[in-house]
């Protein structure tokens, strides 16, 4: 994965070595976020709909990476491990809110819905809102193996690393998401 | 076989909007469907966030310095000079201590040591009676010794190879 920033690309491999020069730390980890922020909010922001939630998220996520990228492994891939942070960050805000408010999952899922209808940074037509109401009908985790594969189009080699899980369950649970989602949408 | 358009058409219908279309519902709806995202951010988010986080680092990593973490390095060299310095004065002290010449007394200290460690018991009382004949003065020496007689003296201790020394220790 090569990213461009000025004149400069490095690869994955290269930030994390630059990373581990402790004079570079800083210059590597900037680069690093600007290279992530975007694959990073999107995939928080479709979990937690809210901007402002997101964005406590977000920085959350990036400085559980920056803590934890003194101890990253060299095998590991460095965009996989960051949305397996960003994943468990967001799924973390979500349990939170329901021991906070004592919410039962099905009016999280409501909530989440309003703020859909409501968000000033949301501009789908009825059919994407219609869409995006029928995936926060999902169980959380299949939400996650919805978005990854049906928006970002991530291999499930891919998720199978970022969610811990086989492809074999990954594909499985795909196939249950998608029914629901057109059930939904045809019923509604 | 070629995958339908999918066809979004809208009908006002009172207050309701009824969403109809002409999705071939048994030919995988979803992936017909456009996947634009329909979200959005503030102008300008992506280009401020990582000025942000880098603020937010350097703010918690401030934070979570305690004062020895700053002082640390300096410490961590001042250990280690004074360290060198420790080490070579001590080399330098042992290295005199090892070199010092042995004075007369411990000389004769050591060699005393060593010749008795080497007797037994009966030699050792043997030497020290002797020791003792020879510093023993009868009463006649003691009155030529009183008498002032020095010539006698000398003649008489040396001839009897009595210490000086004893002789004070009597008198």
């Amino acid at each position: 994965m090569i990213f461009a920033i000025g004149m400069t690309d490095y690869s994955d491999k290269e930030l994390v070595a630059i990373f581990r020069d402790v004079n570079r730390q800083h210059y590597a980890f900037n680069m690093i976020v600007r290279k992530y922020t975007e694959r990073m909010y999107w995939h928080i922001r479709k979990l937690i709909i809210s901007h402002d939630d997101t964005d406590d998220v977000l920085q959350n996520t990036f400085m559980k990476a920056w803590k934890g990228l003194q101890d990253f492994r060299e095998d590991a891939q460095l965009y996989t491990w960051l949305y397996r942070i960003a994943t468990n960050e967001a799924l973390s805000f979500l349990a939170q809110k329901k021991r906070k408010y004592f919410l039962p999952l099905i009016d999280v899922e409501r909530q989440l819905s309003n703020t859909l209808e409501t968000d000033e940074y949301f501009s789908g037509n009825e059919l994407q809102l219609k869409l995006q109401k029928a995936v926060l009908t999902l169980p959380e985790k299949q939400r996650v193996v919805f978005n990854l594969k049906y928006f970002e189009e991530m291999k499930y080699e891919e998720m199978s690393e970022i969610l811990d899980t086989s492809v074999g369950a990954l594909k499985a649970s795909y196939h249950h998401a998608v029914k629901k989602v057109e059930k939904y949408i045809l019923e509604n | 076989m070629k995958i339908k358009p999918f066809v979004l058409l809208e009908v006002k219908a009172g207050e309701k909007t009824i969403i109809m279309n002409n999705i071939d519902k048994t030919n995988n709806m979803l992936e017909q469907m456009a996947k634009g995202n329909p979200f959005r951010t503030p102008d300008g988010y992506f280009d401020n966030f990582s000025v942000r986080m880098s603020d937010k680092i350097s703010e918690v990593e401030n934070i979570r310095k305690p004062w020895f973490e700053w002082v640390r390095p300096q410490i961590t060299v001042y250990l280690a000079f004074s360290s060198v310095v420790i080490l070579f004065a001590v080399g330098i002290k042992m290295y005199q201590a090892n070199n010092k010449p042995i004075s007369s007394h411990e000389f004769a200290e050591v060699m005393e040591y060593s010749i008795i460690s080497d007797m037994d018991d009966s030699e050792i009382i043997k030497r020290l009676d002797e020791a003792n004949n020879k510093l023993l003065l009868s009463k006649d020496s003691i009155a030529k010794i009183k008498d002032g007689d020095a010539k006698t003296l000398i003649n008489y201790l040396s001839k009897e190879d009595i210490d000086i020394n004893a002789i004070e220790d009597v008198l």
